[in-house]
């Protein structure tokens, strides 16, 4: 039971929505990690692998649209005596999962404004995600930050290139809230 | 002339000591398991493991490990008293009511045992497990709320009338699990 089974339904959604456009692709939770050149430090997105290593999953342009999430943050709740508790359990947990999704894509492929961009986003967003471990997982977008210089400084500081003016990158605030058994978690990856 | 004596003197029960304990556990809340048991199954000792295991083995204990419910503890039945007393206490109706959450797959279990008439009811709260003497009826139901978020979930009212309250055994360990019926329990 982890949030990026949740984030990679939602892009699985994400590639049915855009499926149209050839060139997408979309990767799970990557982190922000520092790379040195010389005394240049540029900070930028990738994933991390089992085998240790990182994946960059940032701006490239051999594709049309790439999207990567982030977890910015996570919160647990307890709600005492709920009818979904059973036997002697005293509740349920639920993880309130704060997230981003950055969205690069070339305009002059996907002839779409970013507002228009961010309501088939809205559309890929669907609740009722079957997830193992997560009794519910409901996915509420909050805000969507559409300025693609504003998002492009804060995710590839220190980079030594420039976003040009027909590509857009936005970033999607999203929250996910899962309830879940804690007797019923899958630890198999421990 | 003197009468033979024809009515007993007094008819009152033996009661028994009070028990009492200033520091006692108290036992908590929620119908957290549930049994069927047929009524040919007598327990010698309900806390018994072994008892439960023997029925469960033969099909006839069913054991439903996980829910959620309340008993009511019985609507007292009162009847017309004789002499100076006005009525007295003849019975109560019991309800019990609970939910278990393994819906699809027990559909036809709880279509049959609604038909049944054949089976005394045990459930179990946070340490104690009570068997009633009779046989209930079991209403089942599975309704759906407008609420995408709810749970479809069996919710069952167990019925039965009986003189006396339920009394209360410790709960046999290792019975209230999930398991199959494959005639083992591990």
């Amino acid at each position: 039971m982890k949030i990026n089974d949740v984030t990679l339904s939602i892009n699985e959604n994400l590639k049915d929505v855009f499926s149209k456009y050839p060139g997408i692709v979309f990767h799970g939770i990557a982190e922000t990690v520092l790379k040195k050149q010389g005394t240049v430090e540029m900070y930028m997105p990738a994933l991390f692998l089992d085998s240790g290593d990182y994946q960059y999953v940032g701006i490239d342009n051999t594709f049309t649209m790439i999207g990567y999430h982030k977890l910015n943050r996570l919160s647990t709740s307890f709600q005492l005596n709920s009818v979904k508790s059973y036997g002697r359990k005293e509740g349920i947990y639920t993880n309130n999962y704060s997230l981003s999704l950055f969205l690069y894509y070339d305009r002059k492929k996907i002839k779409l404004f970013p507002d228009e961009v961010y309501l088939k986003i809205i559309s890929a967003l669907q609740n009722g995600m079957k997830i193992k471990g997560f009794n519910s997982v409901i996915a509420r977008i909050n805000e969507v930050i559409l300025n693609s210089q504003q998002v492009f400084q804060k995710e590839y500081k220190g980079v030594d290139f420039k976003l040009p003016v027909e590509k857009s990158i936005l970033e999607i605030g999203y929250t996910v809230e899962g309830t879940f058994d804690k007797d019923c978690l899958d630890n198999c990856r421990c | 002339m003197a009468y033979d004596v024809y009515y007993p003197g007094g008819c009152a029960s033996i009661i028994p000591d009070h028990y009492c304990n200033d520091c006692e556990q108290p036992e908590k809340g929620r119908i957290s398991s549930a049994a069927f048991i047929k009524d040919s199954f007598e327990f010698n000792d309900p806390s018994d493991p072994n008892e439960w295991i023997t029925g469960i083995q033969n099909k006839e204990i069913i054991i439903i490990p996980k829910t959620n419910g309340s008993f009511d503890g019985g609507s007292e039945v009162e009847s017309t008293g004789y002499g100076r007393v006005a009525t007295y206490l003849s019975g109560y109706n019991f309800q019990a009511i609970f939910n278990d959450p393994n819906y699809k797959l027990n559909a036809d279990f709880y279509n049959a045992i609604k038909n049944s008439r054949g089976y005394r009811f045990a459930y179990v709260t946070e340490t104690l497990v009570h068997v009633t003497t009779v046989p209930v009826s079991v209403v089942p139901k599975n309704p759906v709320q407008d609420d995408v978020t709810s749970d479809v979930v069996w919710n069952i009212t167990v019925k039965w009338s009986d003189k006396n309250l339920p009394i209360p055994y410790d709960v046999p360990p290792g019975i209230f699990e999930c398991f199959d019926y494959t005639g083992t329990i591990s």
